[in-house]
């Protein structure tokens, strides 16, 4: 399993969703669900608590039945074809669902097993599964006495032992140090370059920022965005936004440059010097921003499109509360 | 503070209990049972002397059967499910005193003993209406069995104060009864054999005879055939129930003194590796799954592995062997028939026993340790899985299987005639053995709701108004009406297995 050259992503969905919704008796926990995943990317999956994105990964996974609509991986019905899609499927979920009376080796030898790989197979993919884990020094340790990070890592080995195509990982990183969540987020690099489809659900949104091809925003019960990482951040409010980063300290500068033709808020950035510049389009494009900000006398030494970050996009796109 | 912490804990107690179902269910259950005795009593008038104490009389004996059922599971529960749940330092943080948490758990379930028998109240005037027992007798009646519950409450508190497991309070618990109830026979017995082998004299015999009958009236199995008995009009307060409030409350002390210590270090209960901790190091490493990996998974950390295996054939050899040597010497005619018998009743019932206990912790470990999501999402189908498990915990009763075709090696006469032909076909073994599949099938599915009793529980829903079918209509019972009865249980065996399946699949999504 050593890590090929990154493939181009698919254009296949991997896994597609129409018209879901499923209750838990009178809670209506999905409500007309319609996403793809694409194939091959790395898909963030992020909403608030309480959301939806557990029901909708055991959905994926074939631990739930859809009541209405459709769940496919890679063209197969959840409902119909689940031992199909369980082949195909590696699922971590949040909790930590684990053997812990036994050795690291004896509980991915156990899933190679029961997935039905042959005995002169399960050596070379556990090997490899260790290996890609880092956990080879560790194989014959019991389970119970390991880290977190160590259990996460042998959770991650184990929906490995397949070789799945595509991988549902929960909240992967909760709970995890720094260093813990830095190699798991390498791990999944590496993932993602040999072909898997990822879908990671998190709320440690600046990585998945960093780490995800495309994003699904789920709030309520409903999406609110299913996308390109780049689109969502990319995608302004009301009006377009740059980024001017001055050479100095603005102070009474900003109120004069927020006075400009065409100028609709200047804000400051929390922890720099810089201001976020919001402009009506119909009177002045960023040119003639730039120009204004120069008339006031700002030294400005940097200026360009400002993205948002993908937690302002969470903002955005979720409500206030908790169902 | 103390008391506002036992308060609040008594009070969420009673006001779960109240919100579910399941607690209506069972008084409602219990309500209808005692109103079948009172209609089987009715329909048979002639046959009694006494109608009234006899229907008081099964009600006393249900009573004392479920009291020893709620200590061997509600009781002993007490502390030790606050350990497993981590709980335990969150209550003392909150402020809550040892005697405070005690007290706290104790009372609820206390009550709701005491709950369970006020159902029967109003039958009890039935009694004394239908005739033959007393007001008197009733009183004291309930008086003995509450001192046993409360005998029952401070064995409980204690033991799953002192026992980290559930598991383990438990099975002291049932070891504690055991001991018990056996003790006065096997006294009188030694007692009995000691003296014809000269060993002892007729004082020492007296005494021991007299020292097992102070142990037979420590309990209601001792305590309630005197209050039943016609023209009783002693005190309430028997030397059972002075001697069961006193141990009682000695235990709840202990329980409260030991507390402390038996609780200071709070550790995550882990799941146990058995016998595979004896080769971790030395042989896992090494030995590698089977293909078959759900049969090699429960083989060996459910069933203890080979080793567990070999040990409990050795056990089982030995204890037999002893026995077999006993029998020997005491017989002196048809020494094998009778050597032969005794192992195959030995073995028949160690697997009775052993098949509930084994199945019960079938699923139920996977769910207590969140593996069965994991399991579930293999690509096999629900009845594999299944089917999979019970095939690893299988060999676990070879050790009673060969021990028992051992003993029909040994009398095969006895084996054809008597267990099969006679047992099994003409005193209706086969009615008997279509219930007891029925009762593992409930207690399996019990396994998969309650956290603790499944086995208990599971056995008092089916043995009970079984038990009480055959001791009265089920006696004069058509062949009919038997296999009527028998096609219901068959019908209700496949429902259970139904809903066994259909809440794996639920318990693996949530």
């Amino acid at each position: 399993m050593t890590p090929p050259e990154p493939q181009p992503a698919s254009n296949e969905p991997a896994v597609v969703l129409r018209g879901v919704q499923h209750s838990f008796r009178k809670f209506k926990a999905l409500v007309d669900i319609n996403f793809d995943v694409p194939s091959q990317s790395l898909h963030g999956f992020v909403g608030p608590n309480g959301a939806g994105k557990t029901t909708v990964l055991k959905l994926i996974c074939t631990l739930l039945k859809p009541q209405t609509g459709k769940v496919e991986v890679f063209g197969r019905d959840v409902a119909t074809d689940y031992l199909e899609v369980r082949r195909r499927l590696g699922f971590m979920p949040d909790h930590f669902s684990m053997y812990r009376q036994m050795t690291v080796y004896e509980y991915l030898d156990f899933f190679a097993a029961a997935y039905g790989l042959p005995l002169e197979t399960r050596t070379k993919v556990l090997d490899d599964v260790l290996e890609l884990t880092d956990m080879g020094g560790k194989r014959t340790e019991l389970i119970n006495g390991l880290s977190r990070g160590m259990q996460q890592r042998v959770g991650l080995a184990r929906v490995l032992v397949n070789d799945p195509d595509i991988l549902l990982l929960d909240e992967p990183a909760s709970g995890l140090d720094p260093r813990a969540r830095i190699e798991l987020m390498d791990v999944l690099r590496a993932l993602r370059s040999m072909g898997k489809t990822i879908i990671i659900s998190s709320h440690i949104l600046s990585e998945l920022a960093e780490l995800c091809d495309s994003v699904t925003i789920i709030d309520r019960g409903t999406i609110r965005y299913c996308g390109t990482m780049h689109e969502l951040l990319d995608h302004q409010a009301e009006y377009p936004t740059y980024r001017l980063t001055p050479a100095e300290p603005l102070n009474g500068l900003r109120d004069k440059l927020g006075e400009a033709t065409g100028i609709v808020s200047v804000e400051e950035v929390e922890g720099s010097v810089d201001v976020r510049v919001a402009f009506d389009p119909q009177q002045v494009d960023s040119n003639g921003v730039l120009r204004a900000a120069m008339d006031v006398g700002i030294t400005v030494t940097g200026f360009a499109r400002a993205q948002r970050h993908l937690n302002q996009a969470f903002m955005d796109l979720t409500e206030k509360g908790v169902r | 503070m103390a008391a506002r912490g036992t308060f609040a804990l008594v009070e969420r107690a009673m006001r779960v209990d109240t919100r579910l179902a399941r607690t209506h269910l069972i008084r409602l259950g219990f309500a209808l049972l005692i109103l079948l005795f009172v209609v089987q009593v009715q329909q048979g008038m002639a046959n009694y002397s006494a109608p009234g104490r006899d229907v008081f009389r099964s009600m006393c004996w249900v009573n004392f059967f479920l009291l020893n059922l709620a200590g061997v599971s509600f009781f002993s529960t007490v502390i030790t499910e606050e350990k497993e749940e981590l709980t335990l330092g969150l209550l003392r943080m909150a402020g809550i005193s040892p005697v405070g948490i005690l007290l706290g758990k104790v009372t609820p379930r206390l009550l709701g003993v005491v709950l369970l028998l006020s159902v029967q109240l109003p039958f009890t005037i039935l009694a004394i209406t239908l005739g033959g027992v007393s007001i008197d007798q009733i009183f004291a009646a309930y008086v003995a069995l509450l001192a046993f519950a409360v005998l029952m409450a401070g064995l409980g508190a204690f033991l799953s104060t002192v026992c980290a497991r559930s598991s383990l309070a438990a099975s002291l618990t049932t070891a504690t009864l055991a001991a018990v109830f056996i003790m006065p026979y096997l006294l009188r017995d030694a007692g009995r054999e000691m003296y014809r082998a000269r060993d002892i004299d007729v004082v020492t015999r007296e005494t021991i005879y007299e020292a097992a009958e102070i142990i037979e009236r420590t309990t209601p199995l001792g305590s309630l055939d005197v209050i039943l008995t016609t023209g009783f009009n002693d005190s309430p307060l028997s030397f059972q129930v002075i001697v069961d409030l006193s141990c009682g409350a000695i235990l709840f002390l202990l329980a409260w003194m030991l507390f402390d210590v038996s609780t200071r270090n709070e550790s995550q209960s882990t799941p146990a590796r058995g016998m595979m901790a004896l080769f971790t190091k030395r042989v896992a490493s090494q030995s590698r799954v089977w293909n078959h990996a759900i049969v090699w998974k429960d083989f060996n950390f459910l069933t203890g592995g080979v080793t567990a295996v070999v040990i409990k054939l050795l056990a089982y050899a030995i204890l037999m062997g002893a026995m077999s040597v006993m029998i020997s010497n005491r017989v002196r005619t048809e020494v094998a028939d009778n050597v032969g018998a005794t192992l195959m009743a030995s073995m028949l019932t160690a697997l009775i026993v052993e098949i509930p206990i084994y199945l019960s912790r079938l699923f139920r470990e996977e769910l207590r340790w969140e593996t069965w999501s994991c399991l579930t999402l293999l690509p096999k189908t629900m009845t594999r899985v299944a089917l999979g498990k019970l095939a690893g915990v299988a060999p676990a009763f070879l050790p009673a299987i060969i021990v028992f075709t051992v003993g029909a090696f040994i009398a095969p006469k006895f084996f054809e005639n008597y267990l099969f032909k006679r047992i099994f076909i003409r005193e209706d073994g086969w009615y008997w053995m279509l219930q007891y599949i029925l009762a593992v099938h409930v207690i399996v599915m019990l396994s998969l709701v309650v956290k603790w009793g499944a086995v208990p529980f599971g056995i008092s829903v089916v043995v009970v108004p079984n038990v009480i079918f055959m001791a009265t209509a089920g006696r004069n019972a058509s062949i009919v009406t038997l296999a009527t009865i028998a096609v219901c249980t068959f019908l209700m065996t496949l429902f259970f297995q139904w809903m066994i399946i259909r809440q794996l699949k639920t318990l693996a999504a949530t």
